[in-house]
């Protein structure tokens, strides 16, 4: 039997040896040991500078997010404990495996975890937003958005139905004629979209026409088609007669695109979207109102707020060629060539003929060479 | 009505439902120090937090929050007391990842080759002392194959992930437990590093061993 002076250290006295300072893991005996012992030295030695390569993993360069990351809202939600129990094990494995994604959710859980420090505390009260008045500014613009949202009293509730149960019974003579009506005006913007493209989005329903660049939109009356000008006469007199109609808001935004004037589009889409929250149409429609703000007022920030809002139509109608197309032409704005190019091919996939399948095609292509040459547009 | 008094999960139906001024300069008032706070750090991460434009994400933020007849809260069903100030930093870092992406994006445009999540990335690596890329890819391997070798039973899942999340992306141990779905403590976690790194490091070692002596030094360890 070995005496106890001379047995080499164990896994266990090893292990607690490293990371530390001194010995203090181990008695005084077995540290002598490992002071006069070479193979025991020889092996400490080797686990001091196993310990410090893994120390050194989580330094230097780290790859850049691909197409299969997950996005950094997913994170944001995992760090904040709002994403699901089977979401949260499947993010968890891939930030485990992903160096880029590992760092975002890293900083993330940085982030929403520490305590706010002193330092951070003095710069968040220096800002105007701060300040008391700012914050009742805001209050008031809050309790406008959702002023609208109150709680409609039960009463009226079942008058509603009431009523809803009558015009159910009107129903399909009334129906008709009302589809006629709606599909004209629809038409004619469609029609007119046709005769002068004004931009690179799509509208629904409308025949390819190559865009014309040379103008800013369908600005004054006498640069209007005239099919337009019916078009924006006709939903005028219709919210005349009732101011909240959806569909007939959703028609006038749509023009107002048409004429290049996203901010206006913008309001009218939000109100028609405040009656109507889930409609993936509208959301289309306020995706594509977002980009032309984008470019009319050099606004990068509403490309973001078009991607989200073609998700969120994608997510309901997730074959909209429409939304596709206008998605695709967002990411190129965005430079995202990687996702527009990945859009184009589902558009592909979808429109199997026609001329809007020959320019999903050239602008794959596009995409395509700029890949291959490596350059940025 | 003494909007303060009432609870984060009282207030925000009664902001929604009400509408009234005084309830949502409450909300404002109380949630402030969440939003701007998370803007402030995701903003520094992107390179640029100057004064005025913090406001501007501030108040994109909260605009967000009440788009759509505040259709973000409506939606949201709290799982806890606190899940509220986690909605809020998940929307106030969307709101300001999303104007660093667009912004970037125009930059791209101009020349610039990387992506939008790059500058942020590299914030959290900055300053630490990494191996060799090729060194590293070998080293993440072999340890890989380490921690699988033993089975769930040995090395399980959240474990190994744990070791990971510590190892490779340089989390703390506190903030690994600051993940819910961890499910542990920050003394779990610790417990749960320590084992597997004794593991890991004793693997390495034997393997060095076994090359040089040209055996297995097993049971000397």
């Amino acid at each position: 039997m070995e005496e106890p002076g001379t047995r080499h250290l164990t896994a266990d006295e090893v292990a607690g040896l490293i990371g530390r300072d001194g010995p203090e893991g181990i008695s005084e005996e077995r540290a002598t040991h490992a002071s006069s012992c070479d193979r025991c030295g020889r092996i400490i030695a080797m686990h001091q500078e196993e310990h410090m390569r893994l120390q050194r993993l989580a330094g230097g360069p780290r790859g850049k997010p691909t197409d299969t990351c997950p996005a950094a809202a997913e994170w944001a939600s995992l760090a904040a404990g709002l994403a699901e129990a089977s979401r949260s094990d499947e993010l968890l494995a891939h930030a485990s495996r992903c160096d880029a994604c590992g760092a975002v959710l890293h900083a993330l859980v940085e982030d929403f975890s520490e305590e706010v420090t002193e330092a951070e505390s003095h710069s968040l009260e220096a800002i105007e937003s701060a300040k008391p008045s700012w914050e009742r500014q805001m209050a008031h613009r809050m309790a406008q958005a959702s002023g609208r949202g109150r709680v409609i009293p039960m009463p009226f509730m079942r008058w509603m139905a009431r009523a809803a149960a009558v015009l159910v019974a009107v129903g399909a003579g009334w129906l008709v004629w009302d589809q006629w009506i709606v599909s004209d005006p629809a038409r004619l913007i469609a029609k007119a979209y046709t005769q002068q493209r004004p931009f690179e989005f799509r509208i629904p329903s409308a025949g390819h026409a190559g865009v014309r660049l040379e103008r800013r939109g369908m600005g004054s009356n006498f640069q209007r088609p005239p099919a337009l000008l019916e078009a924006e006469a006709k939903i005028a007199r219709e919210l005349e007669k009732d101011p909240d109609s959806v569909k007939w808001l959703a028609l006038r935004a749509r023009a107002d695109m048409l004429r290049w004037d996203p901010e206006t589009a913008l309001g009218t889409l939000q109100r028609a979207l405040e009656r109507k929250p889930d409609d993936p149409d509208l959301m289309a429609d306020l995706g594509m109102a977002y980009a032309l703000r984008a470019e009319a007022q050099n606004r990068d920030v509403d490309y973001g707020y078009a991607i989200e809002y073609l998700g969120r139509s994608l997510k309901a109608k997730p074959n909209s060629l429409e939304a596709i197309f206008n998605r695709a032409v967002v990411y190129e704005r965005m430079y995202l060539n990687e996702e527009a190019a990945r859009e184009w091919r589902r558009y592909l996939d979808l429109d199997t003929a026609g001329a809007w399948r020959e320019e999903a095609q050239r602008r794959l292509g596009e995409l395509d060479v700029k890949k291959k040459s490596g350059r940025q547009p | 009505m003494n909007w303060s008094s009432l609870t984060s999960e009282e207030l925000i139906p009664a902001c929604i439902d009400e509408g009234d001024e005084a309830a949502w300069e409450e909300f404002v008032r109380r949630f402030r120090p969440v939003i701007a706070g998370t803007v402030m750090r995701t903003a520094r991460r992107f390179g640029d937090a100057a004064p005025q434009l913090m406001d501007d994400l501030v108040q994109e933020t909260y605009l967000k929050i009440c788009a759509n007849r505040c259709r973000i809260l409506r939606e949201f069903k709290p799982q806890s007391e606190e899940s509220i100030f986690g909605l809020l930093k998940t929307v106030a870092f969307s709101v300001a990842q999303d104007h660093f992406r667009s912004g970037l994006a125009a930059k791209r445009g101009a020349g610039r080759q990387e992506s939008a999540l790059d500058s942020y990335v590299e914030s959290v690596v900055a300053g630490r002392e990494g191996l060799p890329q090729v060194e590293r890819e070998i080293f993440l391997g072999q340890i890989d194959d380490y921690l699988a070798a033993g089975g769930e039973a040995v090395t399980p899942e959240r474990d190994r992930q744990i070791f990971w999340l510590y190892y490779r992306h340089g989390m703390t141990a506190r903030a690994i437990a600051s993940i819910s779905r961890i499910g542990l403590t920050q003394k779990g976690v610790e417990s749960a590093i320590q084992r597997l790194t004794n593991l890991v490091r004793r693997r390495l070692v034997e393997s060095r061993l076994e090359k040089a002596e040209g055996k297995s030094s097993a049971n000397s360890l």
